[in-house]
């Protein structure tokens, strides 16, 4: 078990990270134009100190060095365009906002997710089945962008009970429209896989023959089909965070949270390169680790893997 | 459920008059029928070259030009009487004809993504899967390095770096969405390299060349289809959400995605700017996904 963990430390995840780093680091410097070249007139000297605040009178190896080397203490550099904060300051403020906001839809996306397609499996092929299979289909299909709107609409400017966006430092009323949005799309396809892997190991052998032996049904659901129908699921749980990362975007821009998310686009919209590339390899490290993670709990949960 | 089956076919050599009718029933004529008989995909189908149609034809019956700005007539209601059938826009330009136009270049931008993964998704999996040996293992080791990158950001990354070009945002999201095709593509083609027919080929002395062409593509290409009416609703659903974040197209040129971020911005004022784009844009992803199951059920081998 050891050995698998570290394998796949080693020489997946630490070598796929220096990968990702470099590549973004190079396409950061390959840009047409420099990043400053909105600031024409300034005196040399001010111009020099600038390009060694930012290291760009170094060659480019010894920029790339000098960059892996502060990435190694957890340093993003500076930032091209708020320039009196550094990258780490301004990730700092957001990474807790987007944490709360996507740990909570995390837990609702699980436990719904897992409800409703025990209780589809259950009653397959009844009107539960069907509706919470329809529903799921919509999900899926359903972008956020049309959604947050949608609800937007009807609970903010019709209803007037939720506020239409804002954070508010998280309290309650402001989290619920954003986390509803955010885990649509992970209730429905947690709900899909659960309901197909549900059905399929209540249709096996173990199963049956607990239900002969007289065992009741939820005593089987709980100690029998439960852990095998949940291994798909944990192995969506890797994409899944990265999604509900990805889907925060959106999200954080619709419903103006201070987010990482909104720190990404703004970043983006300004080419603001060090807030870019910080939050790429950030986003990245995050999501090779989490995948890293979820494959080292699937090791535990399932002995067959590890061997391979 | 039995009425609708058809007979069982005669057995060959039992009754010679029934080869005839055997021979014609090759693997298309038979996902043709298994496609034709349902029902959701193919009212999908239909649904879709409406829209299609539409897109590509209706601007031309509305008087008004995609970038016409008329301050008189801004965030106006849907009005059969001045012939603004979707309303207008903030800037009081046609809605109707901008989502019409935005929907060609969704569906362009859909289409072309998908075309461009497909081709790169097919050779690299076909290459990988023939050749076997280190070259696949290499390959397949690029891809899962490339599979854990945050693609979605580097593809921002990119938009960042080099302008808002729309020819960048087809290659940008087809080079980047061929990954699950590949492997799609590989998988299949090293379980078809070891299969009986294949093998029975080769004994009856058919040459590689033709191995490939008549029992590997056709085998493939079915996969590859499914998988392509797929990626066309994910490809446009990417391009929404880079035109939603203002890293798509550019004004004056516009996308269900660019529309739809106007429209979620004056649903106070301009409900219909948000509800005519969003419209055509789900039942376009809904098209193409009842489209693909219908494909992948009609294709499956499994369920024959």
């Amino acid at each position: 078990m050891l050995r698998f963990i570290l394998r796949r430390i080693f020489f997946e995840a630490v070598p796929t990270l220096l990968v990702l780093v470099t590549v973004t680091f190079f396409l950061i410097r390959l840009a047409p134009g420099g990043p400053f070249s909105s600031e024409m007139n300034v005196p040399p000297e001010v111009k020099a100190a600038i390009e060694a605040k930012y290291r760009m009178d170094q060659s480019l190896p010894m920029q790339y060095l000098g960059y892996l080397a502060d990435l190694a203490q957890g340093d993003l550099g500076p930032s091209f365009k708020y320039k009196d904060f550094t990258v780490n300051e301004l990730v700092n403020k957001a990474v807790p906002v987007s944490f709360k906001l996507g740990i909570a839809a995390f837990i609702i996306a699980l436990i719904f997710g897992v409800c409703a397609g025990v209780a589809a499996a259950l009653k397959q092929n009844t009107w539960i089945d069907y509706s919470v299979m329809g529903v799921a289909m919509i999900g899926v299909v359903l972008p956020n962008f049309v959604l947050a709107p949608m609800l937007a609409l009807v609970f903010a400017v019709w209803l007037k009970i939720l506020p239409a966006g804002g954070w508010e430092g998280g309290q309650f009323t402001f989290m619920v429209l954003p986390v509803a949005v955010l885990c649509k799309h992970y209730i429905s396809v947690i709900a899909r896989i659960t309901r197909g892997s549900m059905i399929e190991v209540l249709g096996s052998q173990f199963i049956r023959t607990a239900r002969a032996k007289g065992l009741p049904m939820h005593y089987i659901l709980r100690r029998h089909a439960l852990k095998p129908a949940l291994l798909p699921v944990v192995s969506y749980l890797g994409p899944a965070f990265v999604g509900i990362i990805t889907g925060s975007v959106v999200v954080e821009t619709f419903f103006g949270i201070p987010g990482i998310g909104q720190l990404f686009i703004n970043g983006a919209l300004n080419r603001d390169y060090s807030m870019v590339l910080g939050l790429t390899i950030l986003i990245g490290t995050l999501m090779i680790t989490f995948n890293a993670i979820v494959d080292i709990l699937y090791g535990f949960i399932d002995p067959r893997i590890r061997i391979k | 459920m039995n009425a609708s089956l058809p007979a069982l076919p005669p057995l060959v050599g039992l009754d010679d008059d029934a080869n005839t009718s055997i021979a014609g029933r090759s693997l298309w004529v038979d996902a043709r029928r298994r496609f034709l008989r349902n029902r959701a995909a193919l009212v999908s189908l239909c649904v879709l070259v409406i829209i299609v149609t539409v897109c590509l034809l209706g601007a031309t019956l509305s008087p008004y030009a995609y970038d016409d700005p008329d301050f008189a007539a801004m965030h106006n209601a849907p009005d059969t009487q001045t012939q603004h059938w979707f309303g207008t826009d903030n800037l009081g330009r046609d809605l109707f004809v901008r989502t019409l136009l935005g929907g060609r270049i969704s569906l362009m931008v859909g289409a072309l993504g998908a075309l461009v993964a497909v081709l790169i998704g097919t050779l690299y999996g076909a290459t990988a899967g023939f050749v076997g040996g280190k070259l696949d293992s290499v390959m397949m080791r690029f891809l899962e390095i490339l599979a854990s990158f945050p693609i979605m950001f580097l593809v921002i990354l990119l938009m960042t770096l080099f302008g808002r070009d729309l020819w960048l945002i087809f290659i940008a999201i087809g080079a980047v969405s061929w990954l699950d095709m590949a492997r799609i593509v590989r998988g299949q083609t090293l379980s078809l390299k070891r299969k009986e027919f294949v093998e029975a080929a080769h004994v009856a002395g058919v040459s590689t060349a033709r191995i490939i062409v008549r029992h590997i593509v056709p085998n493939v290409l079915g996969l590859v289809a499914v998988y392509a009416t797929l990626l066309v609703p994910s490809m446009i659903l990417f391009e929404s959400f880079l035109s939603y974040l203002g890293l798509g197209v550019q004004e004056p040129t516009t996308s269900w995605g660019a529309l739809l971020e106007q429209g979620a911005k004056s649903i106070e004022v301009a409900m219909w700017e948000l509800i005519f784009p969003a419209g055509f844009l789900v039942t376009t992803l809904f098209c193409f996904n009842f489209i693909g199951d219908g494909l992948r059920d009609a294709l499956d081998p499994k369920d024959r």
